[in-house]
């Protein structure tokens, strides 16, 4: 860019209406320019602030951590409310069973009496190939 | 506003910003605290920006607004060892001398500036803003900044050639 060029872009500078890469364009080649210009180069060159590298990125990873510990209290506030609700029931439902008349208690019972022949007949029906603390490998006829 | 859409049309600003609030500021540091504030608060409030009309208008008008806020509770530090070693980088001892003092020079005409003529041309020149974006920050119009810019370009010039005429 000659002499006449680079006044040019002063003017553009001067008037507001150069573009960014115009003006560092002028700010990097200052030896053609004004004294004014160059200092003012000078100036703006040793008051520029570097953004840290990836700056997004570990901006990110704040906001991420922040999303899981908000998370974190959300679980545990709904896991403290809901064992309060069920400490609150277990008495309920007991109230509950003590109102049943002595008829009630007694059909409740043989249902669950019933329930429980069910099972034990499956399991007569069942052939345990393998068996240990942990799992029952059996066969059936079903 | 879901994550996504705040990663890329919120948090993505936060480059943009920095030399702004790091300047405003007067430390790096600071700055990165300072938008990692900004950003955090915004994350909470994701559901009211999705409906704002101009999304990066009011992220850097937020940035601004909480560095002037910052600025009223305590003073910028300005012993900022990056800014020193921007200048220490590269220059002998004589340069540093002559940089000082051409650096206490322009900061003593800038302070002669009418401030928001002094704010749109550090924004434009040290912090590298777009004319629009100056527009959302001072919520000026375009037109209007271009005007208040060459005012400050044109003073500066004239005060620096005085400095040189004196010094000759």
């Amino acid at each position: 860019m000659n002499d006449e060029e680079i006044e040019k872009l002063i003017e553009k500078y001067e008037a507001g209406v150069s573009t960014l890469s115009e003006e560092q364009f002028l700010f990097k080649n200052t030896e053609h320019s004004e004294r004014t210009i160059a200092a003012w180069a000078v100036y703006v060159k040793n008051n520029k602030r570097k953004v840290p590298v990836n700056f997004n990125e570990s901006l990110w990873d704040v906001i991420q951590i922040k999303k899981n510990r908000t998370r974190r209290f959300t679980i545990g506030l709904v896991s403290a409310a809901a064992s309060i609700i069920l400490l609150f029931t277990i008495p309920i439902y007991k109230i509950a069973y003590e109102n049943h008349s002595y008829k009630q208690k007694e059909m409740l019972l043989s249902e669950a009496y019933s329930m429980l022949n069910d099972a034990e007949q499956k399991q007569a029906k069942q052939n345990v190939i393998y068996e240990d603390e942990l799992i029952i490998i059996y066969t059936t006829s079903e | 506003m879901n994550t996504k859409e705040f990663k890329h049309k919120v948090l993505s600003l936060s480059e943009l910003i920095f030399p702004m609030v790091a300047r405003m500021l007067g430390n790096n540091a600071n700055a990165e605290d300072a938008i990692q504030d900004i950003m955090i608060k915004l994350w909470d409030k994701r559901k009211q920006i999705g409906q704002h009309p101009n999304i990066t208008g009011f992220v850097f008008l937020t940035a601004r607004n909480y560095c002037v806020d910052m600025l009223k509770k305590k003073r910028p530090e300005l012993n900022d060892s990056i800014l020193q070693a921007n200048v220490l980088d590269s220059e002998s001892g004589q340069e540093q001398l002559e940089w000082k003092e051409l650096n206490t020079i322009i900061e003593g005409i800038l302070k002669k500036l009418p401030e928001q003529q002094r704010e749109i041309m550090m924004m434009r020149d040290i912090d590298g803003f777009e004319y629009f974006e100056i527009a959302e920050v001072t919520e000026l119009k375009v037109e209007h900044i271009r005007v208040l810019l060459s005012r400050a370009r044109k003073q500066v010039g004239i005060e620096l050639k005085k400095t040189y005429c004196y010094e000759r």
